[in-house]
């Protein structure tokens, strides 16, 4: 009953009333020109539709099956638009989609060179949460805060600036995915860090007498009692005729580790050298482990080309909320030459992904910029060669089951950065990425707004706007100290 | 009564579709802003004034004619940056008439995100043109998609799509072309060392880009910067940058005499224009007015140092 139910959907997705018969593929058959590109990706289970459109005007149909279900979709205006029911019923974890193009030649559809889209057993978490902004210089008008259902095209505000006095938000963070456990900052109008937790909203005011800067770069520890950030003094200047455009660069910076519960923040006499720029702490999954950047300081902003952070480590004492004497480094870049941002931890604890670039700590406005990885079990260093594009790759995260990364990459006009997923497995090998996918295909190529700091969450955040605008406005804000 | 309807019905729509259809030609029309200004002598308005000056600069008449309207030093001509739309939109095209090609992006780029419309379409233009010039294909070929969808661009936007991944068509375009060339081979931090040092490598990357000289100098002479301005002629005069100096400038060098005695004639300043110098000289001293030079740097400085 149900493969005749199945059989009366397909067929009715097709305009016409016949099923349109496809002819080859010819041993010499051409590939299609597909956007995004979806050849030969793996893709979790659970993600949704992988629409795609010809990027030649053709009369054209396509066929995708799996495990005896066929789909025939027919182009419309270049697009096919998968219906998700048939989508699920292709998506078969631990599969392969096959999929043909037919182009309408002289009365009849020709085959193009078929693909296949492989289907994880990994399953994906089900939001992304990220900003969307424009790739701008210094100003801004509408902004805010996005989370995406993966499994859907559902795209829902979890904050935005029209609530707020078109103020600047930023640097949202989760602890461990947990969409009930998160933090942002807003910048200039109602200033301050938010911390929503336990269900209810509070206000920050984080610039101590004895750090540099409000708090800045965040990172949760898995205990929920302690978040890392960075304190900057931060900068930025625009090029004359570099491709990157934008110079963002700090004239100091240290790490400190803030106390959820108590309101205060404490550091190490390593976090806050004066002969070294500090940044970019994360926690390791066990929570014992602080990795942060670390950068000789040198005279800025002329010495911006020199500033190459390398990716250190300390023991932290979540139990008496205190730090090792001891710094390793994982990443030297003094040896390597290069420059590593954003250390993250996979949740199994095997891999540490960051982003390279050759100097400086703002990947994203970096052409030259590639995601990393090294296996802390072995040392073994990624070059995630199958993972990085032509442009920018940069801001990343982890799924909760280490198995899936999405970052922010300008891979597809040079300046608007897209989301892209990509499978980690359990030896480190990454599989061919594909674009986050949307309902609307022409939406990653006109949409004029950045995809930025995209973070994996495990559902969707529920807290009031109205609620938090309110506290934003209303609220004085609580004063954070040093310890 | 409804068959009647429907044919005015049609009709109405059908001019609906032509209004809507009707392309843009370009907003910026220099000769037009020329002879619509209204100069009181009084009361300036520096986004005003700076659109004029850049109309001036646009039609080649910029370092002659500059003090023929009352100025009111470099605000007047590159106005201060507000973080407004309307100072974003005007110092795009200021900075794109001075072959500043970095800066003529940021401030489209800004002026745009400032809009509330969802597009700026004379900045996404802006956007599009500076992309080409740095070869920024997939990015300009973007902004070319986004300004076809905007009513009454289509045309203005598809009559780009001929540079895309054609940089020879580009070399040779009359607009896109001459800006390019100004793009310095080596990379420099904008407006960190000052506007000025910005213009001289523009000046000294494609000499014959005029425009780049005329606006350098005369935001010297607008600041009354004259240290500046004779090292400005020292380094230019005579090249293919400044083979002769315009009005404003040989006035300016007049002036510089009195410290360099003879320095207008090397400047190829005529004695006609020196001439001219010396009578208003000897009318401020003899206590005479010289508003018959109220059109001259001379009278400018004057007016400045009384202020």
């Amino acid at each position: 009953m149900r493969k005749v139910a199945t059989l009366f959907s397909i067929m009715a997705l097709i305009a016409a009333s016949c099923v349109p018969k496809v002819e080859g593929p010819a041993p010499d058959a051409a590939e299609a020109a597909i956007f995004p590109d979806y050849k030969a990706v793996t893709v979790p289970p659970n993600i949704a539709p992988l629409n795609f459109s010809l990027e030649e005007d053709a009369n054209a149909v396509a066929i995708l099956e799996n495990d005896g279900k066929k789909l025939i979709l027919k182009a419309k205006k270049g697009e096919f638009r998968i219906p998700e029911d048939n989508w699920r019923e292709l998506a078969i974890a631990g599969s392969e989609i096959s999929v043909t193009v037919g182009i309408k030649e002289g009365g009849k559809y020709v085959s193009r060179k078929p693909f296949q889209i492989l289907v994880s057993e990994d399953k994906i978490d089900s939001y992304v949460a990220y900003r969307l902004i424009d790739p701008g210089y210094e100003t801004w008008n509408q902004l805010g805060l996005y989370q995406r259902c993966l499994e859907n095209f559902t795209e829902t505000p979890v904050m935005t600036n029209e609530k707020t006095g078109s103020n600047c938000m930023n640097c949202h963070s989760f602890n461990g995915r947990d969409p009930g456990t998160m933090m942002f900052h807003m910048r200039a109008t109602n200033g301050g860090t938010y911390v929503w937790k336990d269900g209810s909203i509070e206000k920050l005011n984080t610039k101590t007498p004895q750090t540099i800067s409000a708090l800045v770069y965040p990172y949760w520890h898995p205990s929920g009692k302690y978040i890392a950030f960075s304190v900057n003094d931060i900068a930025q200047f625009f090029h004359s005729t570099n491709p990157n455009r934008i110079e963002v660069y700090d004239y100091k910076s240290d790490v400190v580790v803030y106390d959820v519960d108590n309101h205060q923040v404490y550091s190490s006499p390593m976090l806050m050298d004066t002969t070294r720029m500090e940044t970019f702490p994360s926690f390791s999954p066990d929570g014992k482990t602080l990795y942060f950047c670390s950068t000789r300081q040198p005279d800025m902003p002329q010495g911006y080309k020199d500033v190459r952070y390398s990716v250190c480590s300390m023991p932290f004492n979540p139990d008496t909320f205190s730090f090792g004497d001891k710094v390793d480094t994982i990443y030297n870049a003094v040896k390597t030459g290069m420059d590593a941002t954003f250390p993250r931890v996979s949740p199994d604890g095997r891999f540490l992904l960051f982003a390279e670039t050759a100097y400086g700590c703002f990947a994203i406005w970096h052409k030259d910029s590639e995601l990393r990885m090294i296996d802390l079990k072995d040392g073994t260093f990624h070059t995630l060669d199958e993972v990085n594009g032509p442009d920018a790759d940069s801001y990343h995260s982890w799924s909760g089951n280490s198995r899936w990364i999405i970052w922010a990459s300008r891979r597809l006009d040079g300046l608007y950065s897209r989301l892209f997923i990509a499978h980690i497995d359990e030896n480190g090998n990454a599989s061919k990425p594909f674009l986050m996918p949307q309902k609307d295909m022409r939406h990653d190529r006109m949409l004029m707004k950045s995809y930025n700091v995209p973070e994996f969450i495990s559902g969707p955040v529920r807290f009031d706007r109205d609620e938090m605008a309110d506290v934003a406005k209303n609220d004085p804000g609580i004063d954070v100290t040093f310890k | 009564m409804i068959k009647h309807c429907i044919p005015i019905l049609c009709f109405f729509c059908l001019g609906l579709i032509i209004a809507c259809e009707r392309e843009v030609s370009s907003s910026f029309q220099p000769e037009e802003i020329i002879a619509s200004y209204t100069d009181d002598g009084q009361t300036v308005d520096c986004l005003k004034l700076s659109r004029l000056n850049l109309a001036l600069a646009e039609t080649g008449q910029l370092a002659d004619k500059v003090f023929n309207y009352t100025q009111v030093g470099s605000d007047g001509i590159l106005v201060p940056w507000n973080l407004t739309m309307e100072a974003g939109e005007i110092l795009s095209d200021i900075y794109w008439s001075m072959g500043h090609v970095a800066f003529a992006q940021r401030m489209a780029f800004e002026a745009n995100v400032l809009d509330e419309r969802d597009v700026n379409p004379e900045m996404v233009k802006r956007l599009i043109e500076t992309n080409l010039v740095y070869g920024a294909h997939p990015v300009a070929q973007k902004y070319i998609a986004v300004l076809e969808k905007e009513r009454g661009w289509k045309k203005v936007a598809q009559s780009y799509r001929r540079f895309i991944n054609d940089d020879a068509a580009i070399d040779s375009d009359p607009i896109l072309g001459p800006k390019r060339r100004c793009v310095p081979e080596s990379d420099f931090i904008s407006q960190v060392r000052g506007i000025d040092k910005d213009l001289k490598d523009i000046i000294r990357t494609n000499p014959k880009y005029h425009n780049a000289v005329e606006y350098l100098g005369v935001l010297y002479l607008l600041d009354c910067e004259m240290d500046k301005f004779k090292e400005m002629l020292d380094e230019f005069y005579g090249t293919e940058a400044l083979p002769e100096l315009p009005l404003s400038f040989a006035e300016a060098a007049c002036m510089l005499s009195e410290i360099d005695r003879g320095y207008w004639k090397t400047m190829g300043v005529s004695s006609e224009i020196f001439k001219k110098y010396n009578d208003f000289k000897s009318r401020l001293e003899n206590g005479l007015t010289p508003d018959k030079y109220k059109n001259t740097f001379w009278y400018y400085i004057m007016r400045v140092n009384n202020q």
